[in-house]
């Protein structure tokens, strides 16, 4: 068995983070969002991806990181969970990277409580850290923080 | 057929809609006659695939009453009683998914049925009735909804029993008792936790009871409603044919757009501040609207949802939007009311339904997404129900303030240059949308097929209007009101649909005399001309000489009063 691993990569905030190329569907441009009132504060509203509603979920807000300063994210990053679309909207994608398994490695135990839940480990590159995310956790851990 | 295939089909084709839809917005632009009749091929296509597509997901109810005749021999056999079932209607058609949504509501009616409806065989004779008692099952399709009766000849509820139950388990306070009225008790039947059965068996006395029946008939669109005697009870469960398509209105709130399902839907009112119209007033901490006879509670949409800062009684102007939840009439307040419209309805993320005011979500023509409500989950939300348990509310006014004008009511339309027209409901029969493309010229009449039937065409604006406007006020659909004559469809063409309106049965004679108008009449602070429909049939010869009038109006009338809006 091959050690092999691809992971998509993007960025949120200035962070560089990655999911494995499987859970992808695909990669689309941010078309409009139709905000849902009283949702979470994570998910931005809904899309139309030809004919399917997509929950958008910011990631910023998501992993905790400042608003984007224009308030603008370019990408959505297609991912499937629990039969449900789901589109990280994430500020820039970058490439495919294809990583050996046995140079991964656990969260560093100085990140916070809630980050650490949702990266299951990084990669250590040349020039920078690649946080491998969670998906099932980033999805199931939003809660609905109403303040009602 | 795997059911999840067919959703995504019916995914595939909702989509083919949509694009369709910015096909023709181009075709309509467009001077190429080769691309403009492809796009109506296409058009055609679609339609047509949708409708099969649709077809497919149907199945005869008997699928689920098949179990039904054994669940009726074994509930006897335990209780000591005989029971026949009768089925009627096996072989109406419903949504596979509205199917599986019936099953365990229709099990737990029968069992209830059998249990306690039909009495012991020697109770019955005593009481100079069979010994076999009858479990009638029937079902039917009624204004675009399926209708399902369990009836049974047996004891009926036991009024008494059903009220001092209640007080015993505190659902209701003894002296509220004395006061309320009788479909009220009904309601008691209905509260979670009832049951009569002061043993639990295997079958009843649970306590998980007809509450759980309604609430999951709520759930996919539908009523119960119970009515009973010492000859029997019957439950009557309205349900959708569908849960993949329904009938919605789309309303707007702070700039968003929203669907209110067409099943919770009642009427629609404007109220302008310092008008003749309704006035808001507030009882009990509650802002209620006045509306005939009744106090109606508003839910503030813009508040509710916080999208809106503005207060209430900042606003001059609002639209109300009359709904029915958990039995109750509650008026929700947006800022405007856009239009009626089938909806594919889609799922979404349990996220978003953690706020239990949404049951899905919809994609509208122009690609955009709309949330649909929830009702019931929007008026528990609003805490709006338990304020009114609390306080004591009453909906209706009391006899002193009774509106005494007559009133008719009437649906509205627009022509093409003419606004605020008015036909009285009794000659509605649908309300429909076809695309021009399916408009046939069959002599010299203007037909299109519905239901298996041709139906003839009057365009409205030929005779209210002048015949030129037919060839530049319509767009690719057209928007048509039916009605029947003697079984046969005739299609009235307008504009488009406004409103059910209530309008005062003192008409003003205008003169000269307008053609196909019977007259006015004043709504609020505008004037509706009442449509002479008798007058219009004359002039398209459509009117059967052997009928009188009268007969024909007491045929059309409707049972409740309601259309069954479709587009």
């Amino acid at each position: 068995m091959s050690s092999v691993r691809s992971y998509a990569t993007f960025y949120s905030g200035r962070i560089y983070f990655g999911i494995s190329t499987a859970e992808v569907i695909e990669l689309a441009k941010v078309a409009e969002i139709t905000p849902v009132p009283l949702a979470p504060p994570a998910v931005s509203g809904l899309i139309n991806l030809r004919g399917q509603i997509v929950t958008a979920i910011d990631m910023r807000q998501r992993l905790g990181l400042q608003p984007a300063p224009n308030s603008e994210v370019s990408v959505t990053v297609l991912i499937e969970k629990f039969g449900v679309l789901y589109g990280l909207l994430v500020d820039q994608v970058s490439d495919i990277l294809e990583l050996e398994h046995t140079h991964f490695e656990p969260p560093p135990s100085n990140i916070s409580q809630s980050a650490k839940e949702l990266i299951m480990g990084l990669h250590k590159l040349p020039d920078n850290l690649l946080l491998i995310l969670d998906t099932a956790k980033l999805v199931q851990g939003i809660s609905s923080d109403d303040p009602k | 057929m795997n059911v999840d295939l067919l959703d995504k089909l019916m995914n595939l084709v909702s989509e083919m809609v949509l694009a369709r839809n910015r096909l023709m917005s181009f075709a309509a632009n467009s001077i190429d006659p080769q691309f403009t009749n492809t796009v109506r091929t296409i058009d055609f296509i679609t339609l047509d695939l949708q409708e099969r597509m649709m077809k497919t997901r149907m199945q005869p109810i008997s699928t689920v009453w098949s179990k039904f005749p054994r669940l009726v021999r074994d509930a006897a056999q335990e209780t000591g009683k005989k029971v026949e079932l009768i089925q009627i209607g096996a072989e109406t058609e419903l949504d596979r998914s509205v199917l599986e949504s019936i099953r365990d509501p229709l099990i737990h009616i029968i069992r209830n049925a059998v249990d306690h409806g039909i009495e012991l065989p020697a109770e019955r004779l005593a009481k100079g009735k069979r010994a076999v008692g009858t479990v009638t099952l029937s079902s039917m399709h009624e204004s675009g909804m399926i209708v399902i009766d369990v009836r049974d000849d047996g004891a009926g509820i036991n009024i008494p029993l059903v009220v001092k139950m209640a007080v015993q388990k505190g659902l209701v306070s003894a002296e509220r008792v004395q006061k309320i009225a009788y479909g009220e008790i009904i309601d008691l039947i209905c509260q979670p936790g009832f049951s009569t059965r002061e043993t639990i068996t295997t079958m009843s006395g649970r306590g998980v009871g007809l509450d759980v029946v309604r609430t999951n008939v709520q759930k996919i669109g539908g009523s119960v409603d119970i009515s009973t005697s010492d000859q029997g009870t019957r439950i009557r469960m309205r349900i959708p044919l569908t849960l993949a398509i329904m009938p919605a209105l789309f309303v707007e709130c702070a700039g968003q757009r929203f669907a209110v399902p067409q099943n919770n839907l009642f009427e629609m009112l404007r109220y302008e501040k310092n008008s003749e119209g309704p006035t808001v007033e507030e009882i009990y901490g509650v802002a209620v609207v006045r509306l005939r006879t009744k106090l109606i509670p508003l839910i503030y949409l813009g508040r509710e949802l916080r999208i809106d800062s503005q207060s209430l009684y900042e606003k001059d102007t609002f639209n109300i939007v009359v709904v029915q939840a958990a039995g109750v009439e509650i008026g929700l307040v947006v800022d405007k009311v856009l239009f009626m419209q089938e909806v594919v309805v889609k799922s979404v993320s349990e996220l978003l339904r953690g706020s239990g005011i949404y049951s899905g979500a919809t994609i509208l023509g122009d690609g955009r997404v709309a949330m649909i409500f929830d009702i019931g989950g929007l008026a528990l939300r609003s805490g709006l129900l338990s304020k009114l348990n609390e306080t004591g509310f009453r909906a209706d006014i009391p006899e002193v303030v009774q509106d005494i004008v007559q009133t008719q009511t009437m649906l509205m339309f627009n022509l093409v240059e003419t606004e605020r027209v008015a036909i009285p409901l009794y000659y509605v029969e649908r309300l429909e949308m076809f695309a021009m493309s399916r408009v046939e010229r069959q002599g010299n009449h203007d037909v299109i097929i519905y239901r298996d039937q041709i139906m003839k065409l009057v365009w409205l604006s030929d005779f209210i209007e002048s015949p030129e406007i037919r060839r530049s006020g319509y767009g690719s659909h057209i928007n048509v009101i039916v009605h029947y004559q003697a079984e046969r469809p005739i299609g009235f063409v307008v504009n488009s649909i406004r409103d059910i309106v209530e309008i005062s049965s003192e008409i003003v004679l205008i003169s000269p005399r307008q053609q196909g108008i019977q007259g006015s009449a004043i709504l609020g602070d505008s004037v509706v001309s009442i449509l002479d429909v008798q007058e219009i049939l004359r002039l398209n010869q459509l009117e059967r000489s052997n009928d009188s009038v009268d007969e024909r109006d007491e045929g059309l009338l409707l049972e409740d009063g309601t259309v069954q809006v479709t587009t």
